[in-house]
């Protein structure tokens, strides 16, 4: 089996997961995901087994996880023979089995500026840091957000934003960017670009009176979508 | 009983449906802007992104913020100015002739240079000029005046269309077109009146011979239409009517100024009580057929500016009705102004065609402000605000930044995925008159 698989955490019906927006985004962009690996917010789903590649028709298959990094895991992945695997999203940290287990690597999304900005709260420290709010699609690597930068793209902002609608949208434009990456890269038009590790900063979760100041500057930065006359109606 | 009692309130369930139904069909107030995000789109709409090169720098971006109703910050107006100055400069810059690309295509990327807009784009050169004395705008404007001779056919006229076009929809050659001389010639009358220099009115008395030519007895252009759009009669070449009464004026040529005038008054004929202008579209082939607000914003501002020259109070008193008509189609759906409009000013549309926005913003502010209508002036106001919110000045694409797309949604129905540089030219008036209105209203 070769084309995209997709990771992600999903608790939905296996047969329901290739209905999933992101599916449906790569299907718009000609690249149907060939298989989903997954892990469930909580225990196992009973009537998948776990850790071997199990076909729902001719051309879709799921696999069911643990953990990503699992060498059972990564050797059920290894079997699919996926050109790319795209991550989903979540707080895997994978490792060298995951990211070497198809021809093209994996692609993954990441909501700050790269490679200024890499680690957590980056949206957050992207306003504080006067840094434009970016969702970045990066071919995975092991370090923390230092893979090569496939796409980036500033997100637009609305005058009644909060850090969690605007992490929300993030999430929303990732799904989006990572269908038009894996397309990307898929078709050779585009050339992911090297970071080298010290033109960024990895940052950390804020503590809550930095994270008071951050509240602070986005206020002061949506101020001036405040006069666009359809403010009121978001209001 | 009890049936009489059901049949009455079926008869009224039927009569409230059918009231609802004509409602929606005649209503003003059928589109409205749209929701807060839900954080979705139409996968469909993403597979005709897929066509547009989503992954070049810019692209994604815009797609994204119009596909979920998002905008750019919103700054002073002489801000965005220089944004869509720059955009235009280095539209400019890109053909290396003197004229100006018709626009950043994402499919193309920066397309040949196009006669028609470069014409009209040199006034606003010649004001960017007036306004900031920067040598590289009237630097500018001189080299688009002079491509316009350097490419100026033998009988006087203006080539339809442009050179080179990628999807082939100008591929009929050198065709002498009507519409395009008219705006040629603004931009030579404006280059003799900045420079006194005769080459350009001399290019622009051939260009009215043409030009009057193909008008006939009833005032209606029967000659010199542009091959590309579809419909054969066109009352938005009242636009073309004021390059030529423009020219009149200054080479004091009688039969200029009648034909301009026998133009102007048959378009006035198609004027409707309500604001409508039949034949003010590309694609019309019946009066009844519906308006684009690009086209009928040429009309208007034919007739406008005409007036203005002539000291003709009926054209002004025209262009006004189609100007306050079209504020009220705006502000009734929350200010959103369709993109097409039936006889009866109603629309389904979920798109703006936002050079038409741009330029009937230009008309709510001139109107405005020369009669204290303090409500259009609002409106103009209101508008630009609205258009600064999709420009943006921060994209790191340089056919993005500074610029106007075709279409708001980027992927709407006109000129999808496209920056104009028309849209940038009208946006770049309205902005002046924004700053103009701006100041009058301090000092009231």
């Amino acid at each position: 089996m070769s084309g995209v698989a997709v990771l992600g955490t999903y608790d939905a019906d296996a047969r329901h997961l290739f209905g999933i927006d992101l599916m449906r985004y790569l299907t718009a962009h000609g690249h149907s995901p060939s298989a989903i690996v997954f892990r469930t917010g909580a225990a196992p789903r009973p009537d998948i087994p776990l850790n071997r590649v199990h076909a729902l028709d001719r051309h879709r298959s799921v696999v069911q996880v643990t953990e990503f990094n699992d060498p059972a895991a990564v050797a059920a992945i290894r079997s699919l023979r996926a050109d790319l695997l795209v991550y989903a999203g979540g707080r895997d940290l994978l490792r060298d089995g995951v990211l070497e287990a198809s021809r093209l690597g994996c692609l993954g999304g990441h909501y700050g500026p790269l490679p200024e900005i890499r680690g957590m709260g980056t949206v957050e420290w992207s306003v504080l840091n006067d840094r434009p709010i970016v969702v970045a699609i990066q071919r995975l690597s092991r370090g923390v957000d230092t893979g090569d930068v496939v796409l980036q793209a500033p997100v637009a902002l609305r005058a009644d934003d909060t850090f969690t609608t605007i992490r929300e949208r993030c999430y929303f434009w990732t799904k989006v960017m990572l269908a038009i990456a894996t397309r990307a890269v898929l078709n050779e038009s585009i050339k992911p670009s090297p970071q080298r590790p010290e033109d960024g900063r990895q940052y950390y979760r804020l503590h809550p009176d930095v994270a008071a100041l951050a509240t602070r500057r986005l206020s002061a930065r949506l101020q001036a979508y405040r006069s666009h006359p359809w403010a009121p109606y978001s209001a | 009983m009890t049936s009489q009692l059901v049949t009455s309130l079926r008869d009224r369930v039927q009569l409230r449906s059918r009231l609802r139904r004509l409602k929606v069909l005649y209503s003003n107030a059928a589109s409205a802007p749209p929701p807060a995000p839900k954080n979705a789109v139409d996968p469909a709409r993403l597979s005709d992104l897929t066509k547009y090169k989503p992954e070049v720098p810019g692209h994604a971006e815009v797609f994204l913020r119009d596909a979920q109703g998002l905008f750019e910050p919103i700054l002073d107006d002489l801000t965005h100015w220089d944004g869509a100055l720059a955009w235009l400069l280095r539209a400019q810059e890109v053909t290396g002739c003197g004229g100006f690309s018709v626009g950043y295509s994402f499919a193309h990327g920066w397309l040949p240079a196009y006669p028609e807009t470069t014409g009209y784009i040199i006034p606003t050169l010649w004001d960017a000029f007036g306004l900031r004395g920067d040598d590289r705008f009237r630097a500018a404007a001189l080299a688009a005046a002079d491509w316009e001779i350097a490419i100026q056919l033998p009988c006087g006229a203006t080539r339809a269309g442009y050179e080179g076009d990628p999807d082939g929809f100008w591929s009929q050659g050198l065709v002498p077109a009507a519409f395009n001389t008219g705006q040629v010639m603004q931009g030579w009358n404006r280059t003799f009146v900045e420079t006194g220099d005769s080459r350009y009115l001399d290019a622009a008395r051939r260009a009215a011979d043409f030009l009057a030519d193909c008008v006939d007895e009833r005032g209606v252009f029967v000659k010199g239409l542009s091959p590309g759009p579809l419909s054969r009669t066109r009352a938005y070449y009242a636009r073309a009517a004021y390059g030529l009464a423009w020219t009149g004026v200054l080479t004091n040529d009688r039969r200029y100024l009648d034909v301009a005038r026998r133009h102007l008054d048959w378009v006035i004929e198609q004027l409707r009580p309500n604001g409508f202008v039949s034949y003010a579209s590309f694609v019309a082939t019946g009066a009844d057929d519906d308006a684009l607000t690009h086209p009928l914003a040429y009309v208007a501002e034919g007739l406008l500016e005409t007036g203005l020259l002539l000291n003709e109070s009926r054209y002004i008193d025209a262009s006004r009705l189609v100007a306050a008509s079209m504020m009220q189609v705006c502000e009734k759906r929350g200010l959103f102004l369709p993109a097409t409009l039936t006889r009866r000013l109603t629309s389904g549309d979920r798109y703006s065609c936002l050079p038409g926005n741009a330029q009937f913003a230009c008309l709510w502010l001139r109107h405005g402000m020369m009669n204290s209508d303090w409500p259009m002036v609002n409106t103009g106001l209101k508008m630009v605000d609205w258009l600064k919110g999709v420009q943006s000045l921060t994209s790191e694409n340089p056919g993005i930044r500074g610029g106007l797309a075709g279409s708001w949604p980027v992927d709407g129905g006109y000129s999808v995925f496209a920056y104009l540089d028309w849209t940038a030219k009208f946006f770049a008036d309205s902005l002046l008159l924004a700053h103009a209105a701006r100041q009058r209203l301090r000092e009231s």
